[in-house]
């Protein structure tokens, strides 16, 4: 179920697996190529997990120096991408920890509803969806959300990973991912819009 | 009546697995029954289209701006706490290795006092508890220039961990 996942390294670009190649024997050359290779991903993830861009920032940094530090351990025939976030998963979790002292499957930091901040929705809500304003909501609402929630969601629609690949890299069964991911999506959707929410049956 | 109850216990189930049937996230059996349902329950078609909807928008947000120049930026700081880290393990090797000539030196200087104190006190023209002193301060000045070199080095880390 799992092997695809592990399997995937062999469809990873040639480029990268060189660099990771390079990087285990030593080469500092190599570790820039990969920094810029996934700088874009990783950021998204750490900002999602801790919020501010200054953290997230130096999260960044943080994560390829225990890269460099662990790069020996790693295991060359997995797919870097799930390694490297796991990395970034554990440092930020313990930033998270250490500077926030709420447990991190808070509560909701507030039943308020974001509904009062959308734009207003017509016919043309698809096309606002687009619009940088609707993004910004969804990021704020994203953002009110556990960090247990988080994590999933932006790894099952942002990173685009599969349920069986995120509990990998979670370490958590794959029944925990999906209750983790319903969770998100309704406390999203209770954020964004309570009053389109559907009353009970009949 | 019992089937009113039965509909809305299936319904509630139902609406409990929404979320899940909307990012195609569940077994294709329950899946299909979620289907069924809301070809007969306008609520939950909107839902469930609110939820889709919702996971599309999730899909297609925007990276977040990286800030100018940070793989350089990160380059640069994983070089220089790679150098950092060997002249450290540089430092605790050269540690390591005062000690362990302190600790010789101590061993052949106690060694020498056993077996030739006597004609080194005769040689000297000093009595045998002056050598013992001269030996005794010999070891305590090698002690505590280790201690003291150690509490250098110590003194050094903790500066270049400041900065």
């Amino acid at each position: 179920m799992i092997a695809p996942f592990f399997t995937a390294v062999q469809e990873a670009p040639l480029m990268a697996e060189n660099a990771l190649i390079r990087l285990r024997r030593g080469d500092l050359e190599a570790l820039t190529e990969l920094i810029e290779e996934h700088q874009t991903r990783l950021y998204r993830f750490l900002l999602r997990l801790v919020r501010e861009p200054a953290t997230a920032e130096d999260l960044f940094q943080q994560t390829w120096i225990k890269v460099m530090e662990k790069i020996r351990n790693y295991d060359p025939n997995r797919d870097f991408t799930p390694w490297l976030l796991t990395v970034a998963r554990n440092l930020a979790l313990d930033h998270l920890r250490r500077y926030r002292p709420e447990s991190l499957d808070e509560p909701l930091s507030s039943g308020d509803s974001m509904a009062e901040l959308l734009p207003t929705t017509g016919e043309d809500q698809g096309a606002a969806l687009l619009a940088g304003e609707r993004s910004e909501l969804l990021v704020h609402a994203l953002h009110q959300l556990p960090v247990l929630y988080r994590e999933v969601l932006t790894l099952r629609f942002e990173e685009d990973l599969k349920l069986e690949e995120i509990a990998v890299l979670l370490s958590i069964p794959l029944s925990t991912v999906k209750s983790r991911l319903r969770r998100g999506l309704e406390s999203m959707r209770k954020l964004l819009a309570p009053d389109l929410q559907v009353g009970s049956h009949g | 009546m019992d089937k009113d109850k039965h509909n809305d216990n299936n319904h509630q189930k139902i609406r409990a697995s929404l979320a899940l049937a909307a990012v195609s996230a569940l077994e294709p059996a329950v899946q299909s029954q979620v289907e069924a349902h809301l070809e007969s329950c306008e609520p939950c078609r909107k839902e469930f289209s609110a939820l889709r909807g919702l996971a599309s928008d999730l899909r297609v947000l925007p990276p977040p701006v990286l800030a100018f120049g940070l793989a350089q930026r990160t380059s640069a700081r994983v070089r220089a706490e790679l150098a950092a880290r060997s002249e450290r393990r540089r430092h605790n090797l050269v540690l390591l290795m005062v000690t362990v000539f302190a600790w010789i030196d101590t061993l052949i200087i106690l060694a020498i006092a056993r077996m030739f104190g006597n004609d080194i006190a005769r040689l000297l023209h000093v009595s045998d508890s002056q050598l013992t002193f001269g030996f005794v301060v010999y070891w305590l000045v090698a002690v505590a220039a280790t201690v003291a070199l150690t509490g250098h080095v110590g003194r050094v880390h903790r500066q270049r961990r400041l900065v």
